[in-house]
């Protein structure tokens, strides 16, 4: 069961108004199919629908005006139609007995098994068994690879604990970030629970045959994840991580590596940034890094020497005369590489919101499937943590990778007098097999003449 | 490179509003990039979702004789007058997974803000109302929809030599009491949709970060066939 909410149009929205719903209760609707229309101020947009089922249940009608995140409807994933669930609760509750327990407890499977009543609590009651089988239904639903709010806060580590000690994160209270639920408080509710409680991971419930599959993560046949022996701890690989260094691990063994770096005088853009930057940051609601300026800077170079922005693909090259900058992110988990379509088309300013709005996603762990893929070239920036240069390893099966370090006040000569300026070293690492030194070169030389000789106060506005 | 269509003439409101949808649709798809769509349009009333009964004051009967016609369209907001002298814009824009929307309606103010301080006339926003206005009258209406939550449709209308005795048909956005000029009026010299358009065009790519295409007109060339067929010149 999938609960559809009231969406947020923008920050400043706080409430909107059911105009129409596209679909009626016991309707089919398909992932994405626009599912109602709702009206917030002046703008009024068609809402698509966040999952394939049947329109189980619609809880605001046409006309009224709600809050961001209230409830609306409800959609029961196709086969589990929503007809059978009240049959199922009325014939649950007229067994009257505790047995109920059982079949609720299949419905989650071994995933997340409700947290049993104690053994003193009365039986179910009628009114309460619609709405646990939502709950665990609900826990159900999202399948390993779902990007739905659940798997989005919970750690796989926090996953594989509740599973294998068999508590409903439901009734699990987070105290990490965002009310984020984090491997203590589940071993603190292991232990408060005490050592009455049942740990059924391998209960050997009958699943009824309409449930899908249970959602648990793939059944881990690793080791305990948490042995600690002195100073040394260990830890789970996560899903994350493996992806990392199979990736990482693949661009090694195929690309055959070589690097070059330049060093570029930055004083313009050091300058402009530090005269605008606090009108920037009072219209804007962000900072101006550097990183905008060379991701501009770099679109240019690419589209003029597009051999750097191509791909490898068996005999034929893949050359794009457009420029989808992956830009890496790292975040709590690891390193995710977000992408900015269409960088080639944007300015300054368009580029600077775009990687604003991507780096908060991608820290905030909401970024969608399509936006971390179709990268063309890939920027990457240690430069916030004080590093003076970096090799990094390309992007398969992208061509080439550009690291960008600290921005630094160095000693360097000008027209033969020591000048104090904003210096940064521009590295790229590039596949060998698609380009050469030569090239390179050029393009390293162009991304600092761009960011040596540019105007671009212009484009900022201010 | 986004992309601006500007084709020439008066375009039959029905056309422009069945392409603008239909570009959508591609835009929303991937086939399309975005693009602004700048043009006037003959005399026409559209009624917005919210619309009542009651902010249109002349009687449909009589604004078919003026030669005007009467619409019921699927944007945000009420009742607003499209003609010639108006210079209106449809951005059709992908916004994104998460659009703010409120955000975009800021920014087209934006656009218009500069593109009006460009030939001088200060406008500025209300804290109340979308649109931009000039003291309590309002200069350029702002109406917009998004596509399945992510494509926008529809755009504003900046009064630029528009006949504004048309207004008197109905109320403006709902809004009773507030007055309509235009900037011709408020700079006490003719400005007109041709002096403005560029101006429009170039904060519009300014404010929304993008580089304009402008003056484009290869392209999509079914696009500015069908417009082009439904203007007047």
């Amino acid at each position: 069961m999938t609960v559809v909410k009231m969406p947020q149009l923008g920050e400043t929205v706080i409430e909107g108004t059911i105009l129409k719903w596209l679909k009626q209760e016991g309707d089919q609707v398909a992932l994405d199919e626009p599912l109602f229309e709702i009206s917030t101020d002046k703008v009024d947009t068609e809402v698509p629908s966040s999952a394939a089922g049947v329109l189980a249940k619609i809880m605001v009608p046409e006309g009224e005006t709600v809050a961001v995140g209230t409830e609306l409807a409800e959609i029961s994933e196709a086969g589990a139609g929503a007809a059978e669930a009240p049959g199922a609760a009325a014939q649950l509750a007229s067994d009257g007995s505790s047995e109920a327990e059982t079949p609720l407890a299949t419905a989650s499977g071994a995933d997340a098994p409700s947290a049993p009543a104690p053994p003193a609590a009365a039986p179910p009651t009628a009114p309460a068994l619609p709405s646990q089988m939502a709950a665990s239904a609900q826990a159900v639903a999202a399948p390993p690879g779902d990007r739905g709010p659940r798997s989005q806060i919970l750690s796989p580590l926090v996953r594989k604990l509740a599973t294998e000690h068999g508590v409903d994160l439901t009734q699990v209270s987070g105290t990490g970030t965002g009310g984020r639920i984090t491997k203590n408080d589940v071993l603190g509710f292991v232990a408060s629970r005490g050592a009455g409680a049942p740990a059924p991971v391998g209960a050997t419930a009958p699943a009824p045959a309409a449930q899908p599959a249970p959602a648990s993560a793939p059944a881990p046949a690793l080791v305990a994840p948490i042995a600690v022996g002195g100073a040394e701890e260990i830890v789970p690989v996560s899903h994350i991580r493996k992806q990392i260094a199979q990736h990482m691990k693949a661009s090694l063994e195929i690309s055959a590596r070589a690097w070059n770096a330049v060093e570029v005088n930055m004083e313009n853009v050091a300058r402009l940034r530090e005269r605008t930057k606090d009108a920037f940051k009072a219209r804007e609601g962000f900072g101006l890094t550097y990183m905008p300026f060379v991701t501009r800077a770099v679109s240019e170079a690419l589209l003029a020497h597009p051999m750097v922005n191509s791909e490898l693909r068996g005999e034929e090259i893949a050359v794009k005369h457009f420029v989808n900058m992956g830009i890496a992110v790292s975040y709590d988990e690891g390193l995710i590489v977000p992408v900015l379509k269409g960088a080639d088309t944007m300015n300054l300013l368009g580029i600077a919101r775009g990687i604003n709005d991507l780096a908060g996603r991608a820290r905030a762990k909401k970024l969608q499937p399509d936006e971390v893929h179709g990268g063309t070239f890939t920027i990457t920036n240690p430069g916030p943590f004080g590093s003076l240069i970096s090799v990094p390893i390309i992007n398969q099966p992208q061509t080439a990778i550009l690291g960008f370090d600290s921005v630094e006040k160095r000693p360097v000569v000008i027209d033969d007098t020591i000048a104090i300026r904003h210096m940064v070293y521009i590295s790229m690492s590039w596949d060998h097999r698609v380009i050469d030194g030569a090239l390179a070169s050029q393009f390293l030389a162009r991304v600092k003449q761009n960011l040596e000789t540019w105007d671009f106060a212009e484009d900022l506005g201010i | 490179m986004a992309r601006l269509i500007r084709p020439a003439g008066l375009v039959d409101y029905d056309a422009a509003n069945a392409e603008m949808h239909a570009f959508a649709e591609r835009r929303l798809a991937g086939d399309a990039e975005d693009t602004l769509i700048l043009l006037e349009h003959p005399p026409v009333f559209t009624a917005g979702r919210r619309w009542q009964p009651d902010h249109i004051v002349w009687t449909e009967e009589r604004i078919a004789a003026a030669g005007a016609e009467l619409r019921f369209i699927d944007r945000g907001g009420s009742l607003t007058f499209h003609g010639p002298g108006q210079l209106v814009g449809y951005p059709v824009l992908d916004l994104g997974p998460r659009p703010d929307a409120m955000r975009f309606v800021r920014d087209l103010e934006e656009v218009v803000i500069r593109a009006s301080a460009d030939v001088g006339v200060e406008l500025h926003r209300s804290d109340v109302q979308t649109g931009v206005w000039s003291g309590p009258s309002k200069v350029c209406a702002i109406g917009v929809r998004l596509m399945r939550m992510r494509v926008s449709l529809h755009g504003f209308a900046l009064n630029c030599t528009t006949d504004l005795s048309w207004y008197d048909a109905i109320v403006p956005c709902g809004l009773a009491g507030e007055g309509v000029t235009s900037l011709t009026r408020l700079a006490g010299r003719e400005i007109t949709v041709q002096e403005v358009a560029p101006l429009v065009a170039r904060r519009f790519g300014d404010v929304f970060g993008m580089r304009l295409d402008l003056g484009d007109s290869t392209w999509p060339e079914d696009l500015i066939e069908t417009l082009s067929a439904n203007a007047t010149a």
